[in-house]
């Protein structure tokens, strides 16, 4: 594919005055009656060879100019570190309340050790896309239905815009299998390289019917997913790995965390759970993902569309200044 | 042309043979200075010439009479080389041209001039004559002429010179190939030849010290672009002299002795040279 294209083409016809330089001579000739007789002389050659070359040169990027060259956008194929991260990010009502489990206050929203879990959450989120220039990310989002917010992308200022977005007052309940289910479908047609991460990002759980179940299972299986799950805990409920005091609540319904995570763990896939109380251990959580996660990763920049002229015309000043320069080195004869 | 254009003494060293007479030894007997021999009265029949002391000596009883060398009239003739190259040459090849009308005429000799350009052409011929009028005009004409092309008919001029043994200068700056100068010696090499060779310094003395400079061949036209500096231009002063060393020894070869004129032309370089050389 040629990536040179030009603004306008018919001033090309221009290069046909490449012939002058070529045919004719700037310099004032004087007649000499016997050329045969001078002795041969190298690096005059070397010089007229130059000077005309130089014209050539001197018309060829001016003509450039004028028909407007420029480089079309194009992708560059590149070798980095990376993954390829879907968060999906929980927006159930309980989101907006702090780790201690009171209802944050608007007043002192983003600061102080009183923010929302989603306040922290974006907080963290957005730091850690910054500090992983080569991921691919994309975000999703549930509650009581998943919500589409932006498919896998190199463009970081989408991103950031993305996670900005979740600002908005969450709502209603968890339905956490249609979430990872639709994070699951961003892998759908996309190259296999680097890994493939999703970062769960909740503060409960809900039970997960069977139907879904076995539909995740697969899928988690077929695209070679990892899981990270950032479980923000509440103070006073139930964590992950609590071990219940009563056989009786032993089920899906009463320790919905408990049974996902061993959902989670039965997939057979790499799986890593973070339970964060606090702000702090969840930037932990992420410090730990960021290590972790650092296979090589092809992946494709593209580059914007690249106006060629100046630099044409810049690249004739020079070639005319040395004309010129020619020019005044001309001897005047008797 | 002007007033400072002087004539030169030019002269032959072997007699030469014309019926009229002149100011040049001669092979012919008749009037003059200079006793040659005795020869019968019937063999010249002039009383006036009678020596009687030769006749009283002689054994076979006959009348000798002296018998003196009589001076011939001499032919001379400017061959010159109109080609292109010769553009610059062509104010020496004026003055000469009137220079030696006027020694021809002190002489009593008749001048003829030959113009070669690419072909021989009627309008740069004039026929040896005493007159001083048409060369006159003929150098007028050659002052605002514009040469072109290459002189390759000084090949053909030996048909429109005597058979008899004349006096010739050839004025040309001799760039061509020695191929084509033997070609145009030979056929001429009988007569007395005085090659005359202007090369104005302008063309490879007076060459700039330093810069670009761009030649184009006067005759085929090619350009050449120097960056002369002190190194080349020696160079080229070197290789003006190697030309002129090779062109002595072509024209040495066939009895001729060249000229070199790399200045304006003045009388005494040929004065002088007729004293060096006899022809």
């Amino acid at each position: 594919m040629n990536p040179l294209a030009f603004a306008t083409p018919w001033a090309l016809l221009g290069l046909l005055t490449i012939l002058a330089p070529l045919l004719g001579n700037s310099m004032r000739s004087t007649r000499y009656p016997w050329l045969t007789l001078l002795p041969a002389d190298p690096l005059s050659n070397a010089i007229a060879l130059a000077i005309r070359l130089l014209g050539v040169l001197a018309v060829v990027a001016l003509v450039l100019g004028l028909s407007g060259l420029y480089r079309k956008a194009q992708t560059v194929e590149r070798i980095g570190h990376g993954a390829h991260i879907v968060v999906v990010l929980d927006r159930s009502n309980s989101m907006d309340h702090t780790f201690a489990g009171k209802a944050s206050d608007p007043a002192s929203h983003g600061g102080g050790s009183e923010q929302s879990k989603a306040d922290a959450a974006r907080h963290l989120l957005t730091e850690f896309i910054d500090r992983r220039p080569h991921d691919r990310i994309g975000i999703a989002s549930y509650s009581t239905s998943p919500l589409f917010v932006m498919p896998l992308t190199e463009n970081r200022e989408a991103i950031h815009a993305a996670i900005d977005a979740t600002a908005t007052p969450a709502l209603a309940y968890t339905n956490i299998s249609k979430g990872l289910a639709m994070a699951l479908s961003f892998f759908e047609h996309q190259p296999v390289q680097g890994s493939r991460i999703v970062l769960l990002v909740s503060d409960g759980a809900a039970a997960i019917d069977p139907d879904s179940e076995a539909t995740l299972r697969t899928q988690f299986k077929q695209r070679q997913i990892r899981l990270y799950w950032l479980f923000m805990r509440t103070a006073n409920s139930p964590g992950i790995f609590a071990v219940p005091d009563d056989p009786r609540d032993d089920n899906a319904q009463a320790m919905p965390e408990l049974y996902l995570h061993r959902f989670f763990s039965s997939l057979n896939i790499p799986y890593q759970a973070y339970e964060a109380e606090t702000p702090g251990a969840m930037q932990k959580a992420i410090a730990d993902i960021d290590r972790l996660e650092q296979l090589p990763l092809h992946y494709q920049e593209t580059r914007p569309k690249q106006d060629l002229s100046a630099l044409c015309y810049r690249w004739a000043l020079v070639f005319i200044s040395l004309l010129l320069a020619a020019k005044f080195c001309e001897a005047r004869l008797a | 042309m002007t007033a400072s254009i002087r004539p030169f003494h030019y002269r032959l060293a072997r007699p030469g043979y014309n019926v009229f007479p002149g100011a040049h030894p001669g092979q012919l007997t008749g009037s003059g200075q200079l006793f040659k021999r005795h020869e019968p009265l019937l063999a010249s029949p002039d009383p006036r010439r009678i020596d009687l002391r030769a006749s009283v000596l002689n054994p076979f009883d006959d009348y000798r009479v002296k018998v003196f060398q009589q001076h011939s009239k001499l032919a001379v003739y400017l061959i010159a080389d109109l080609s292109a190259s010769m553009q610059r040459a062509l104010p020496v090849l004026c003055d000469f041209l009137l220079s030696a009308a006027q020694s021809a005429a002190d002489n009593g000799d008749s001048l003829g001039f030959i113009g070669c350009g690419p072909a021989l052409s009627p309008r740069w011929q004039i026929p040896a004559s005493a007159s001083f009028s048409p060369l006159r005009r003929l150098a007028q004409d050659l002052r605002s002429l514009q040469t072109e092309g290459t002189a390759d008919s000084l090949v053909h001029i030996a048909p429109l010179l005597p058979s008899r043994r004349s006096l010739l200068f050839l004025l040309s700056d001799c760039h061509f190939s020695a191929t084509l100068l033997r070609n145009i010696l030979h056929p001429i090499a009988h007569h007395a030849v005085v090659p005359i060779v202007p090369w104005p310094d302008a063309e490879f003395r007076r060459l700039p010290d330093w810069g670009l400079v761009r030649f184009k061949d006067a005759e085929d036209g090619r350009g050449r672009t120097l960056w002369m500096r002190p190194g080349l231009k020696r160079r080229i002063e070197q290789a003006f002299d190697d030309r002129q060393n090779q062109l002595r020894q072509s024209f040495r070869a066939f009895g001729m002795e060249p000229l070199f004129m790399t200045g304006d032309y003045d009388a005494d370089i040929l004065n002088h040279y007729f004293l060096q050389h006899a022809l």
